[in-house]
């Protein structure tokens, strides 16, 4: 029990009972009542403060003097709410910004894998002097898997996208293939059930493990779900376990739903690799135990492959190498840390922003509070409490600002993610992983800024709030008593606006950047061509696919609306690439090159809207079984034919000894990604195309009016041929789009952080205007009495406001030319100095500070005279 | 306050309060300005308490057990609270006082032969 209250509830009837006494005894000795009572309150001392002492000793101090301050300074935010109101969101913008990314950056970046000791983890890459591959051949990964304990707990993966179920209720999901040990190896084990590792597992084939989250959406958590059948791209499996829930594999960008013995690749693929010795599509992970060494792994590990029958240029020069695989495997990792870490850093601009504003709010607030400060000095506040008080209550706002962004960045992502869900701006599902999730990291990032920012700013007004020369300032509340802080207040202004300039300029640059992207001449017309994809799944041999293939490219030609209509393997801006050697016959000295190749059918050209530079285009007539044939693309032609005449040239393609005509040049197109240059491409016909095309078959349409998508005619077409297809059409504009997201999401997202620094900064100067046009009435007052003239008196305070503001700007911009030096790899087709962007963001910031500054410039020449004098 | 008086009068060292609110109480309880008064009184007014400051004192005692508070009826026949030693506020009396006087005798040592030595 706290004995403090009961000891202190008598105190108040304590001391009156003794003043009373006192007075008591002095009207005893002679005293007028008045007076005794006077000379008894003068002895006794100052009331109040002996209670406060006193309720001191029963007090927790620290604590108590906390709580004290709290309430105080809840109250003092009360009474000012606009102040409190644009403190918070100003710091809740900023924090939540940070917190936004923050978030990502620790998905991304920080998050290890959810298993015991993942230092422990490597991945083994194959590298040689051309290249470094993450994939092994399934005989391959056998010579080092069987190698047993040499090697750390070896095992492989492989991810796979699935038809999980039958019919209408059928999904698409992700799999991991995998090896033995993978569940011994990560310390994973079911949460019940059992995995599939050791006997019974992976060798007896059609098992399968599901994880928590697949058991929850698509079997409610029943215990049923163990031994039921379940069927993965058409064939059956057996449901023997389920994973504990948060794990979902190995990697971020591939959440696995579904487990799947290695072996049984065969049955999800309908083509076998595991004795593909030239595949590689095995992944290779290790846990190292304490005591092993990685660079002896990796030594074992290379001598095992070299034992293994390799082809002429990996002989010798094949080496394995250990890679740390403590974070879960990513490739969006390596294609968005940079982008990731420019965000970080314009985010953080933007806080400073949002800090300088809050500086501004609170200096101004401490200006006014002078009178309150040195009342508090006088009563024998001490200079910390003062402290302690102010920073208190800059700690409240950074607090509540904190709450909020934790709560804007959830709904800022979410809208973000739901953005780019909902206009397929991802080629691949948004992996869950990067789902904003306010876990530990997040929160604590949070609160660690939010902390960080209320010290700084509470701190520097409050430390000159101590330094108050309290017989002046007790005096008189005249300007005269009062620190001046117009010239620290207008450097904070000034730094406002360079950082905010800054972080325009940096926004500007991106935007401009992304929207030359978008102009880029690709080399063909996407918009109105659809590019549609069947999954075949294992039920269809390569010549059904073939007929299904011709059949249904007439019924596409025949469609009201569609222009022309194709075949290619691979479509523009697909994710897989096809690469062969290519050689001028008949030169000895002509090495073989690898180049790019897509097999077409006739009528691509024209469909896409490639220009056909020289020759002709493919006919029906170019048949597996007569004269090979190839067209070139313009940058082949120039190189490989400079002087001569490209077309009737022999070379040869594909690997092949029979050599192929050129047949035509086609113009250049950009065939995987807008930034690259237009790569050396060859085209060869369809029914000439060498090697596993038939499944990879992309038809193109293009209809006549692109403002009316016609790809859900396409995918009825191919229902009314077999209904269980999977079948994905897309325009090409969006695929595009897809390829660019990473540029499109950093202009959109600076532009947006650079549109709120923009914004706080305009109320940071309309802020600190208005309080200096208030200090200033009594001046303005005089210079209308003595006859200046309103319009003159606008422009004397709008001038004198808008000089730090044209210093920060002016640095700002000497700042952006530096500091846009990191940026330069993010531009495209612009230069970092690009001089329409930068006077661009000038006026931009020009004129909105200047709007900011006028409105209360108009109002302090709107004073009137005699008010303001009676004032003073 | 004149400067008369302020000459007169000698301010409190710190710490000494607890030690005359022990003593004084060591005649039986009383209440608050009792004490005050008492202090004054057998100090012949030359020891100033501010009386105000004498509640923390009070409380600071109470919070280590050496007094304790009770409520009772004054001379006046008023309800007010009194304050009493306890038991082990009796022993810490003799503690505080037995220090005292080592540090009186000290002090006292020290002053004395610098008067003497500083005459010529």
């Amino acid at each position: 029990m706290n004995p403090r209250k009961p000891m202190l509830e008598g105190l108040e009837d304590d001391i009156r009972f003794h003043i009373e006494s006192e007075t008591q005894d002095n009207i005893d000795r002679g005293m007028p009542p008045e007076e005794a009572r006077r000379a008894a309150r003068l002895k006794f001392g100052n009331v109040a403060r002996v209670m406060e002492e006193t309720r001191e000793v029963w007090s927790v101090p620290w604590i108590e003097r906390r709580l004290q301050d709290v309430r105080f300074g809840f109250r003092m935010l009360l009474k000012h709410p606009s102040f409190a109101i644009a403190a918070v969101l100003s710091l809740a913008l900023g924090i939540g910004a940070n917190t936004a990314v923050f978030s990502l950056v620790d998905a991304l970046l920080l998050q290890r894998l959810p298993v015991r000791h993942p230092e422990q983890l490597f991945s083994l890459v194959r590298v040689t002097p051309q290249e470094r591959g993450e994939s092994f051949s399934y005989p391959n990964f056998l010579a080092l898997s069987q190698n047993g304990q040499k090697l750390g707990e070896i095992f492989g993966y492989a991810y796979r996208t699935v038809r999980l179920g039958t019919g209408p209720q059928s999904e698409n999901a992700f799999a991991q293939l995998v090896s033995d040990r993978y569940f011994t190896a990560l310390a994973k084990n079911a949460a019940s059930g059992r995995d599939l590792d050791g006997p019974g597992g992976e060798a007896s084939g059609a098992d399968v493990v599901i994880s928590d989250r697949y058991w929850q959406r698509q079997f409610a958590r029943s215990p049923k779900a163990l031994g039921s059948t379940l069927a993965l791209n058409g064939s059956a499996f057996t449901i023997v376990g389920v994973m504990p829930a948060g794990f979902s594999g190995v990697s971020i960008d591939y959440a696995a739903d579904i487990w799947v013995p290695i072996t049984r690749q065969p049955k999800l693929d309908g083509n076998s690799l595991l004795s593909a010795s030239g595949t590689n599509w095995v992944r290779v992970m290790t846990r190292v135990p304490p005591g092993l060494s990685d660079g002896a792994i990796s030594a074992e590990a290379t001598a095992l492959i070299q034992r293994q029958p390799l082809s002429p240029g990996q002989k010798g020069e094949l080496r394995v190498e250990l890679e740390n695989a403590a974070r879960p495997d990513s490739g969006l990792r390596h294609a968005l840390t940079s982008p990731l870490m420019l965000l970080f850093a314009t985010v953080g601009l933007l806080l400073l922003v949002a800090c300088v504003n809050v500086a501004h709010l609170f200096e101004a607030r401490a200006a006014a509070r002078h009178h309150e400060f040195s009342v508090r000095l006088a009563i024998g506040a001490g200079r910390n409490r003062l402290l302690s008080q102010l920073v208190t209550e800059s700690l409240m706002v950074s607090s509540a600002g904190g709450a909020l962004a934790v709560f804007i960045a959830w709904a800022a992502t979410r809208a973000l993610t739901n953005y780019i869900s909902g206009h397929s701006l991802l080629a691949i599902p948004l992996p869950e992983g990067l789902r904003f999730h306010p876990n530990l990291h997040v929160l604590v990032f949070a609160a660690f800024v939010a902390v960080v920012v209320g010290v700084i700013v509470g701190l520097s007004p409050a430390i000159r709030a101590g330094d108050v020369d309290l017989r002046m300032a007790l005096k008189s509340s005249a300007p005269s008593a009062r620190p001046n802080p117009r010239s620290r207040r207008s450097w904070l202004l000034t730094t406002q606006m360079t950082v905010s300039l800054l972080l325009l300029i940096v926004a500007g640059l991106l935007i401009r950047s992304f929207q030359k992207l978008n102009e880029v001449d690709l080399g063909f017309s996407p918009s109105g061509v659809v590019q549609l994809q069947v999954d075949w799944g294992t039920l269809y041999t390569d010549s059904q696919i073939r007929q299904f293939a011709d059949r249904l490219l007439e019924q596409f030609r025949s469609l009201p609306g569609v222009s022309s209509a194709s075949m290619a393997v691979p479509g523009v801006f697909s994710h897989s690439t096809w690469q062969s050697t290519f050689q001028l016959q008949g030169k000895s000295s002509a090495q073989p090159v690898v180049v790019d190749v897509t097999a077409g059918a006739p009528g691509f050209f024209q469909t896409l809207g490639i220009p056909l530079l020289r020759g002709r285009d493919f006919s029906p007539l170019d048949t597996r079984n007569t004269e090979r044939v190839v067209i070139l693309s313009e940058t082949m032609a120039r190189t490989f034919f400079p002087t001569s005449d490209p077309i009737g040239q022999r070379v040869l393609v594909q690997g092949e000894t029979i050599p192929a005509e050129v047949i035509g040049v086609a113009s250049d197109i950009k065939l995987r990604s807008v930034l690259a240059s237009a790569p050396r491409l060859i085209y060869v016909p369809l029914t000439q195309a060498k090697g596993p095309v038939t499944r990879s078959i992309t038809w193109e349409v293009r209809s006549s009016s692109p403002s009316n998508p016609i790809g859900g005619v396409l995918v009825r077409q191919v229902h009314q041929i077999d209904p269980g297809l999977q079948v994905n059409a897309e325009p090409v504009v969006d695929t595009i789009a897809q390829s660019i997201l990473v540029q499109r999401l950093a202009a959109w997202l600076t532009g947006l952080f650079g549109l709120i620094g923009l914004l706080l900064a305009a109320v940071g100067a309309y802020g600190l205007l208005s309080y200096t046009v208030v200090q200033r009435v009594p001046e303005i007052g005089i210079r209308l009495a003595l006859g200046a003239v309103r319009r003159e008196v606008l422009w004397l305070i709008w001038r004198q406001a808008m000089q730090p503001i044209a210093a920060g700007m002016a640095l700002g911009l000497l700042l952006a030319t530096a500091a846009t030096r990191l940026l330069s790899s993010y531009l495209f087709g612009l230069s970092r100095t690009d001089p329409m962007t930068l006077a661009a963001c000038l006026l931009l910031m020009g004129v909105v500070a200047g709007v900011a500054c006028y409105l209360p410039a108009r109002r302090a020449a709107g004073v009137d005279p005699t008010t303001a004098l009676r004032f003073e | 306050m004149s400067t008369k008086e302020q000459e007169k009068r000698i301010e409190l060292l710190q710490g000494t309060l607890d030690l005359l609110i022990l003593r004084t109480l060591q005649l039986g309880p009383m209440h608050g300005h009792a004490v005050a008064k008492a202090i004054e009184f057998r100090s012949n007014d030359v020891l100033q308490v501010e009386q105000g400051s004498l509640y923390p004192a009070l409380h600071r005692l109470i919070k280590r057990g050496w007094i304790s508070a009770a409520e009772g009826i004054s001379e006046n026949n008023r309800k007010a609270k009194f304050y009493g030693l306890t038991a082990k506020g009796r022993r810490q009396l003799v503690l505080e006082t037995s220090k005292w006087d080592k540090l009186a005798v000290a002090i006292a040592q020290i002053l004395k032969p610098t008067g003497q030595e500083g005459q010529p």
